[in-house]
C-alpha cells in the first residue's frame, strides 16, 4: 500500500478497517444506498521491476453496501485549465529539463507539480533552481549548468564527520486525537509551537552554503583551516593543496573567519556578503534613528532572532539595539565587531544559541575572537566590558532582563566616558 | 618558519603618530602563517585603527592596506609602487627581515615595524607556536638526535640533563621539558645510547660576524671570448 508509515497508523488509530488485496469493480446507487462491487485478488508473477503483479481471483466477487464514498487513489496536482499548461503522467507538469521553461513562454514549474510527491527539499532546490533559469530566460541566454559538476556534489560523509555532527531528532507536529479526528474536518497535524518552530528550524545546517579556498593565490597552506575544522574536513591532498570538499563541509565558517591569509570565502555570493551588508544597513538605520547609546547585537539568526524577546526588542528601538542577524555566530568576524565600535556603537553583544547549537565548538570560537577584541578595545582605552556574549536559550525568560542589565552598563560608562572628556576640557 | 607576534595598538599608535597616510603592509608568508601579519591581521588592525581614530578627537590619519605574497624579496614589492607613492610612511607586518627589505627597496619613505620577530619555529597546536632553532650555523641535531640543546634547553648546554631536571621538566618552568630528558628517551628509543656518554667539548662561541653571507653561486671565470 503506498502509504507513509504514519498515514496508516493514524488511520488504524481512527479505527479504519483495511482490506488487503481487494479491488473495486463496479458502483451502484439503489435504495439510497451505494453498492460497491469488489473483487479479491492476489500476487501473481513479478514483473520486469520485481514487484509481484496483483491480479483477480476468478469467481471471487463481492458485495458491499455504503452511505457514502470517497475516492481516495493517491495525489495529484491540481493545475486550473486557465494555465493552460500541457500536463504528463499523474497530472504533472511537464517542463523542459534544462530550462525548466513549460509550453507557454515565460511560464517556469518546479516542485511537486512537476516531480510528482517529493521532498520540501527537493521543492525547494528546484524554485531556487527556476529563479537562475528565469534569470538565464531573461538575459537571453541557454543555461550553462555543468550537469556533471552538479552530480559531483552529493559524496557520502565521511565517518569521522558524522560522528561530530550532533544528532538531533525531529520533533513530531502533535495530533488530534484519533476521537476528535474521525469527527471533525479539522487539519489532523497540529502545528508546531514557537519554541518547538525555532528548534526544528535549527536542525538545518545550511551546508549548502559550506566553504571553499576562494583565492588559492593567496593560501599559505598554514593548516589553519584544517586544524580549526571541528568536522575534520579539509585534508591535504597528495600535491600538498588544502583541499575543502563541498559536500564533506557543514559550513559552520570557522575556517572562513579564521584563515589568516582571508583565502576561504563560504561557497554563495549571498551567504558572503550577508553579515555585511546586514551589519551596515543595521548601522545607517541606527544613524538614521539617531539611537543613544547604540548597542549592536549580533544574534544567531537559527535560533535566537527566531524568539519573541529579541524581535520586540529590535522593533522597540527605542533602548538604541539594533539587531544583526548572523547565520550561527561562529561566522562572526573580530572585523564585524569593530567595524560596529567604529560607526559609533557603544556596546556591542553577540547571542548565540548556547548548548541549542546544532553545531560544534562555537562557544569556544566566539569567546577567542571576543577576547581579542576586548584585548584590542583595551589597548586603544575602551572598557573591554562593551563587548558581552549571552548564551541566550529560545524561550529563556531572563534574555530580556540581561540586555536591560547590559543597556544599562553601557550607559553608565558612555556617561563616565563623556564625564571624562569634560574634566580633561 | 620566522614567527612574530603584532606589537599593541597602543605602541603601534604612538609610531604611526607624525605621518598622515598610512599603507598598512601584510606578509603572505610566515607572518600569514604565525598569524602576525597576514591579511587577515592586517585587516583586523586596520579596523582597530579607525576605530580608535573614530573615538579619539585627534583623528588625522589615513590608512589603506595591502598583502604582499612576500615582503623579504623586491619583485613582490615593485607591485605596491603605486601604493607607495600614496603614503606618507608604511608599517609593515613583515618580520624584521620583511621590514628592512620594504626600507631598502623604497628609500624615500619611512618603514616602520608593526611586529615583533621573536623565533624561528613551529606551530605546536592552533595558536601555539614554539621555538625550535636559533640558527646558530653548527648544526648538532645528529647527535641530539633531532632535538636542538641550544633552543630547547633554557641553558643551551651541550652536555645534558642538567642537576636542575626534576621529573622530565625543566627548573626554570615546571611545564617545559626538560629537552636533555627528551634527548635521552630518543635516543634510546633508537638504540643510540652510546652518544649520551660522548663528551662534546664546548662550542666555539667565537664572534659570528654579522651580518652572515651565504654564496652559493660559484665564482666562474668566463673568460674574455664569453663575455
Amino acid at each position: 500500500m503506498p502509504a507513509s508509515p504514519d498515514e496508516i497508523e493514524q488511520a488504524l488509530e481512527e479505527g479504519v478497517e483495511t482490506m488487503f488485496l481487494v479491488a473495486p469493480t463496479k458502483m451502484r446507487r439503489g435504495n439510497g444506498r451505494l453498492s460497491v462491487t469488489c473483487v479479491r485478488m492476489e500476487l501473481g508473477e513479478a514483473d520486469t521491476g520485481g514487484r509481484r503483479r496483483p491480479v483477480p481471483i476468478e469467481d471471487s466477487e463481492f458485495n458491499m453496501e455504503f452511505d457514502a464514498l470517497v475516492t481516495a487513489i493517491g495525489q495529484a496536482p491540481q493545475v486550473s485549465e486557465d494555465f493552460r499548461l500541457r500536463l504528463g503522467r499523474g497530472s504533472t507538469i511537464q517542463v523542459d529539463p534544462i530550462t525548466l521553461t513549460t509550453n507557454r513562454a515565460g511560464v517556469f514549474a518546479g516542485g511537486d507539480a512537476v516531480t510528482g510527491p517529493a521532498t520540501v527539499t527537493q521543492a525547494l532546490a528546484s524554485g531556487r533552481q527556476a529563479a537562475f533559469r528565469i534569470d538565464d530566460y531573461l538575459r537571453h541566454r541557454y543555461p550553462l549548468g555543468d550537469k556533471e559538476a552538479e552530480k559531483t556534489l552529493s559524496g557520502e560523509l565521511l565517518p569521522k564527520t558524522i560522528e561530530v555532527i550532533r544528532k538531533i531528532e525531529r520533533l513530531e507536529p502533535p495530533l488530534l486525537s484519533p476521537e476528535t479526528r474521525t469527527k471533525e474536518f479539522k487539519a489532523v497535524e497540529l502545528i508546531y509551537d514557537w519554541e518547538s518552530a525555532v528548534d526544528e528550524a535549527r536542525r538545518c545546517l545550511r551546508c549548502g552554503m559550506g566553504a571553499e579556498i576562494l583565492f588559492q593565490d593567496k593560501c599559505a597552506t598554514c593548516l589553519t583551516c584544517l586544524r580549526v575544522c571541528p568536522y575534520h574536513v579539509p585534508y591535504l591532498d597528495d600535491g600538498g593543496t588544502i583541499q575543502i570538499p563541498a559536500d564533506q563541509c557543514q559550513a559552520c565558517g570557522i575556517c572562513v573567519a579564521e584563515c589568516p591569509a582571508k583565502a576561504i570565502a563560504l561557497r554563495k555570493p549571498y551567504d558572503r556578503r550577508h553579515i555585511d551588508e546586514e551589519l551596515e544597513h543595521a548601522l545607517k538605520s541606527a544613524a538614521e534613528a539617531k539611537s543613544k547609546p547604540l548597542i549592536v547585537g549580533f544574534c544567531c539568526q537559527y535560533g535566537l532572532f527566531g524568539t519573541g524577546a529579541l524581535a520586540s526588542l529590535w522593533r522597540e528601538g527605542k533602548a538604541g539595539i539594533w539587531i544583526v542577524p548572523v547565520l550561527c555566530v561562529a561566522k562572526l568576524e573580530e572585523g564585524h565587531v569593530l567595524r560596529a565600535f567604529e560607526m559609533g556603537a557603544e556596546g556591542v553583544f553577540i547571542a548565540g544559541c548556547g548548548e541549542q547549537c546544532s553545531r560544534e565548538n562555537t562557544a569556544f570560537w566566539v569567546l577567542q575572537r571576543v577576547e581579542k577584541v576586548r584585548r584590542t578595545l583595551f589597548q586603544i582605552g575602551l572598557e573591554p566590558e562593551r563587548v558581552q556574549t549571552f548564551n541566550l536559550r529560545a524561550g529563556e525568560k531572563d534574555t530580556a532582563k540581561a540586555l536591560d542589565d547590559f543597556t544599562e552598563q553601557i550607559g553608565g560608562l558612555c556617561l563616565a566616558s563623556v564625564i571624562k572628556q569634560e574634566v580633561k576640557s | 618558519m620566522i614567527v612574530a607576534e603584532q606589537k599593541p595598538v597602543e605602541e603601534l599608535r604612538r609610531i604611526i603618530t607624525p605621518y598622515e597616510r598610512i599603507l598598512l603592509l601584510g606578509c603572505g608568508t610566515c607572518m600569514t602563517v604565525c598569524g602576525a601579519g597576514g591579511e587577515h591581521e592586517v585587516s583586523f588592525l586596520h579596523s582597530a585603527l579607525r576605530v580608535a581614530e573614530a573615538r579619539s578627537s585627534d583623528g588625522v590619519h589615513s590608512f589603506s592596506e595591502y598583502t604582499v605574497k612576500r615582503q623579504c624579496d623586491f619583485e613582490f614589492l615593485d607591485l605596491l609602487v603605486d601604493k607607495v607613492n600614496e603614503a606618507d610612511a608604511i608599517l609593515s607586518l613583515g618580520c624584521g627581515i620583511g621590514v628592512q627589505v620594504v626600507a631598502e627597496r623604497f628609500p624615500d619613505i619611512p618603514v616602520l615595524p608593526g611586529v615583533n620577530t621573536s623565533f624561528m619555529g613551529m606551530a605546536k597546536e592552533w595558536g601555539v607556536w614554539d621555538e625550535r632553532c636559533a640558527a646558530c650555523g653548527d648544526c648538532r641535531l645528529a647527535e641530539t638526535a633531532g632535538i636542538c640543546p641550544i633552543t630547547r634547553c633554557t641553558k643551551g648546554i651541550l652536555n645534558g640533563p642538567c642537576a636542575g631536571a626534576k621529573n622530565g621538566k625543566c627548573e626554570a618552568n615546571k611545564d617545559m621539558d626538560c629537552a636533555w630528558i627528551l634527548i635521552y628517551k630518543r635516543l634510546e628509543k633508537l638504540q643510540q645510547l652510546e652518544k649520551m656518554r660522548r663528551y662534546y667539548p664546548p662550542r666555539n662561541f667565537r664572534v659570528i660576524p654579522r651580518p652572515r653571507r651565504i654564496v652559493k653561486k660559484a665564482d666562474v671565470d668566463l673568460g674574455e671570448d664569453n663575455g
